[in-house]
């Protein structure tokens, strides 16, 4: 009872199916990996999931009951970090977050709280009052990061946020993730086998819209996950 | 209503606190009472009504100007997905946007008034006609807002000030005889009233009539309706 769901779900745009019963779990407190080529519709299915996109198939059960992507409720449960980390250039890292907290949560001392935690918990107390434009890649993903872990959603999807960022810049990004996914249900989309590896424990992997395997990450190693990952799309 | 407000307050800070919002403000201001006034002593005549056509003229440049980005900038920059995947929906989205521009054309016609008591002081000119000058000129700017904030949604920003400046331009060329003479004469009523000009004349003349009224908010909600169907036609 205590997973997320995704039963069969896809997306239809006219004719052509995005994404087509797509079908995997994730369970409480182990980070989902959503792995797959560019193109194989990761950004679909999470879009999908938070509401930004309808379904056009299938459903998503959460916690035993069906829930609707569409209903406020459960998008109070939901921190989402969407590709590209999309931010406010003009304002300054507070006033994003409070934007967004404005917008998330109810509760006026709530609100000022949880901006107060993101700001700690990722790392942007230094550059709080900094124009957004001004940020390096770094900081910018921390803010996109600590958007997504206002009020404290008990679902995380977060859709490669270590991409373009240089080698230590993944590695904060990565122990800030852990820090804050833990007793969560995460999916991770990413198209890095390392990232991966080094951060969740299950995995779908997704290609041209289907998902093609599922199941717990071994202990193979990223050479390991490489050879699946050819093997079952269509790689050589 | 407070999320609404929250995404209003945002882009009134950026309306306000950018330059390029002051420009417009002060371009909107400084042209309006140069038009007015550079042939006011020639005349010798405080009229009112040329003072509101110096300002239709100009809401012609600005409202698509203050508009032209509401939606656009928000599908170009991404920031849409963050927002329509918080508990926040399209009308909740397409209602901040009008309501945070409703508010900055306030306050350029309120930063007007200054031209207004001097026409006050000068020619003591009817209250009512003042009162219905400057109301027409409100809801013609809102009426002017909704097309481009509809276009706005469906258009990139420079490609929307040019179709709604355009729109709008040809709008009211339906009251003029020019357009008017070459129709059937029993169509040259009804082609009129789909004029804003028409109906803001007769407001300018201190004529508000609840037909008046009506028109307008039908017009405003049909475009905001218009905007809010293109957002979500982001599923099909």
């Amino acid at each position: 009872m205590q997973t997320l769901k995704l039963s069969k779900i896809g997306k239809k745009y006219a004719d052509k199916w995005v994404v087509r019963n797509a079908d995997f779990e994730v369970t409480k407190g182990r980070i989902c990996g959503l792995l797959g080529p560019n193109g194989a519709g990761k950004t679909t299915t999470l879009r999908m999931i938070a509401g930004f996109l309808t379904l056009s198939s299938g459903e998503i059960i959460w916690k035993g009951k069906r829930v609707e992507p569409k209903d406020f409720r459960f998008r109070q449960s939901l921190g989402y970090l969407p590709e590209s980390n999309p931010v406010y250039e003009n304002l300054s890292v507070l006033e994003q977050l409070h934007f967004l907290a404005k917008v998330k949560i109810d509760d006026l001392q709530k609100r000022e709280r949880e901006v107060g935690r993101v700001i700690k918990a990722c790392g942007l107390k230094e550059v709080e009052g900094q124009k957004i434009e001004t940020l390096s890649k770094g900081y910018r993903q921390r803010l996109g990061l600590a958007g997504a872990f206002l009020g404290d959603p008990p679902i995380l999807l977060l859709d490669e946020p270590t991409s373009g960022l240089d080698p230590n810049q993944v590695l904060e990004i990565r122990s800030v993730i852990k820090k804050m996914a833990k007793d969560k249900w995460v999916i991770f989309s990413s198209h890095i086998l390392s990232e991966v590896q080094a951060l969740c424990q299950d995995l779908a992997l997704i290609d041209k819209g289907k998902i093609v395997k599922t199941g717990k990450i071994g202990r193979g190693g990223v050479k390991a996950l490489e050879k699946m990952f050819v093997s079952f799309t269509g790689g050589k | 209503m407070r999320k609404i407000w929250a995404v209003s307050e945002k882009d009134l800070k950026e309306l306000v606190g950018t330059v390029s919002g002051f420009i417009f403000l002060a371009l909107f201001l400084l042209v309006g009472t140069w038009l007015y006034f550079q042939d006011f002593f020639l005349i010798g005549q405080a009229d009112p009504g040329k003072w509101w056509s110096s300002l239709s003229f100009l809401m012609l440049l600005f409202v698509p100007a203050i508009g032209m980005g509401a939606i656009s900038e928000e599908k170009k920059g991404k920031t849409w997905e963050l927002l329509l995947s918080l508990p926040f929906d399209e009308k909740g989205l397409v209602a901040g946007k009008f309501l945070a521009r409703a508010l900055f054309l306030g306050l350029a016609l309120v930063l007007s008034l200054g031209v207004a008591a001097t026409l006050w002081w000068l020619g003591k000119p009817d209250l009512g006609v003042m009162l219905g000058g400057y109301l027409s000129l409100f809801m013609a700017g809102l009426a002017y807002l909704s097309v481009v904030i509809f276009f706005s949604s469906l258009l990139s920003q420079a490609a929307a000030f040019l179709v709604s400046f355009i729109f709008i331009l040809v709008n009211s060329f339906l009251t003029q005889d020019l357009f008017l003479l070459r129709l059937p004469v029993w169509a040259r009523g009804a082609a009129a009233k789909l004029s804003l000009g028409h109906w803001q004349a007769e407001m300018a003349a201190g004529l508000i009539s609840l037909s008046s009224l009506i028109f307008f908010i039908t017009w405003i909600s049909f475009f905001l309706y218009l905007a809010w169907w293109q957002i979500k036609s982001r599923n099909s």
